[in-house]
């Protein structure tokens, strides 16, 4: 039986990816309420912080069917 | 600077919808990203031909109406014209949206948005004789230098607000100055090439600026239910009116330069071609006849109506500018060499607008109307209501 590798690598390398943006920002976010930032901007910076994950999310959605390696069959999936 | 400054509640029926609506139209955005990226940019309108499309555009347009809105913002914070206090907050964080919208345009255009870094690796990566390498500092710049500004307006700190506000007006005019340099030095194009450019484009940016703001500021303060200063916007109008003039005189003046014989036959071809009705029916009609008008008459000049309609009118023409600057200004053949040349390099391009683009531009503008929304929710950017504490 012919299973789809490609997508689930793929699935898999976004996890891991969005678990390390996420970690980034949450540090980020830490960092500055750390250094005295008012705790009332704190759900603005989380929705902002949201906003780039995203994008970083999307890019990398993009950018992973584009490039990632064939694996196991000859189609593109 | 007494005036207390509160966010909005934004629970209510009509935020929840236009926020659903915007985050809907921003997704659909980044699917026609997903698919331009893999699939290339021949999806685009774009060709060898014509290489700057939609993208470009709207990013040369958001550039200027940030810019115009932090030069507003400074009417308070450096010229301490206190009656404009109540929206210069609002105008420094749709400038810093606006900057945003800009950067995503410029990423989407490369193609490759993770080369994007390369941009700004100054002087070892870039030739620092090009325009497109010195704009990268004044971005990037320009983007710090707005949220250094908004952070010291937030947290009331009056001596870096003023310091920061004169930074802030000198970048954001070099910036968009700059943009101009970008089409006004490239001297194989015709109908970019002009040393006015640069100051026509910072007068642009004024007028759009401002034009936009208006338009926020009356539509956020209408369906926040807070009451505008009818006085405020009619001041504003009559500044617009002014910068409207200045425009047009600079505008005529290139044209009339680029119409003096021999070289005319690029600007008569704009005049007359296939992009004859962006030039007269936007960029003249709406960016400048229209609101010339209606700024000027008796009745609509002194109406919030009319001053609205205004503003809307230049806000579309000019876009219309830009397009009618980006996409004819390619679209005429190159000169290589005197005499008629054969084949696709002596015709004129084509640029048909794909439905790929335009869902792209219609994310980035959603995106941007969503991070406005974010901002009014949660920073205080308004004057409170009357009965609000």
């Amino acid at each position: 039986m012919w299973i789809p590798l490609r997508p689930i690598a793929i699935l898999i390398e976004l996890a891991i990816l969005i678990g390390i943006i996420f970690s980034i920002f949450n540090g980020l976010m830490f960092t500055l309420f750390d250094y005295r930032l008012d705790p009332k901007y704190q759900p603005f910076i989380k929705w902002v912080l949201i906003t780039m994950g995203f994008l970083g999310l999307v890019f990398f959605i993009a950018h992973l069917i584009a490039f990632y390696p064939r694996l196991g069959s000859p189609s593109r999936f | 600077m007494n005036l207390i400054f509160t966010s909005i509640k934004g629970e209510s029926r009509g935020f929840l919808l236009l926020k659903g609506g915007l985050i809907g139209l921003t997704l659909i955005g980044f699917v026609s990203f997903i698919i331009s990226y893999n699939e290339g940019h021949h999806l685009f309108g774009t060709s060898n031909l014509i290489p700057w499309g939609l993208p470009i555009v709207i990013t040369i347009y958001l550039i200027g109406l940030s810019a115009g809105s932090l030069i507003i913002s400074s009417l308070t914070y450096v010229f301490q014209r206190n009656q404009y206090h109540p929206i210069s907050r609002l105008a420094v964080f749709l400038a810093i949206v606006l900057i945003f919208g800009a950067m995503i345009g410029i990423a989407l255009d490369l193609g490759r948005p993770e080369k994007s870094w390369r941009l700004f690796i100054f002087f070892i990566l870039n030739n620092m004789r090009s325009m497109f390498a010195v704009n990268g500092i004044l971005y990037g710049g320009y983007f710090l230098i707005s949220i250094i500004y908004l952070g010291a307006i937030l947290s009331d700190k009056i001596k870096l607000i003023k310091s920061m506000g004169i930074i802030a007006i000198f970048w954001a005019a070099l910036v968009h100055m700059g943009t101009g340099a970008i089409f006004g030095f490239i001297d194989a194009r015709p109908i970019y090439f002009s040393p006015i450019k640069p100051l026509e484009f910072l007068a642009a940016a004024m007028v759009s600026g401002l034009g936009l703001l208006m338009l926020v500021v009356v539509v956020v303060f209408k369906f926040t239910k807070r009451n505008i200063d009818q006085n405020l916007i009619l001041s504003l109008s009559r500044f617009l009116l002014g910068l409207v003039i200045a425009l047009t005189v600079m505008v005529f003046i290139d044209k009339l330069t680029h119409l003096y014989s021999p070289n005319r036959d690029p600007i008569l071809w704009l005049f007359t071609g296939s992009y004859a009705w962006i030039f007269w029916g936007l960029q003249v009609g709406l960016g400048y006849a229209l609101p010339l008008l209606l700024l000027t008459h008796p009745h609509y000049g002194n109406s919030i109506r009319g001053v609205m309609i205004a503003s809307l009118s230049v806000i579309i023409g000019i876009f219309g500018e830009r397009f009618a600057l980006v996409i004819p200004g390619l679209a005429y053949p190159l000169p290589f060499y005197p005499g008629r040349i054969e084949g696709i390099w002596g015709s004129e391009g084509s640029f048909p607008i794909t439905s790929i683009e335009v869902l792209l531009s219609l994310g980035i503008f959603s995106l941007m109307g969503f991070l406005l929304l974010i901002g009014l929710k949660y920073l205080e950017l308004l004057p409170a209501k009357t009965d609000e504490k």
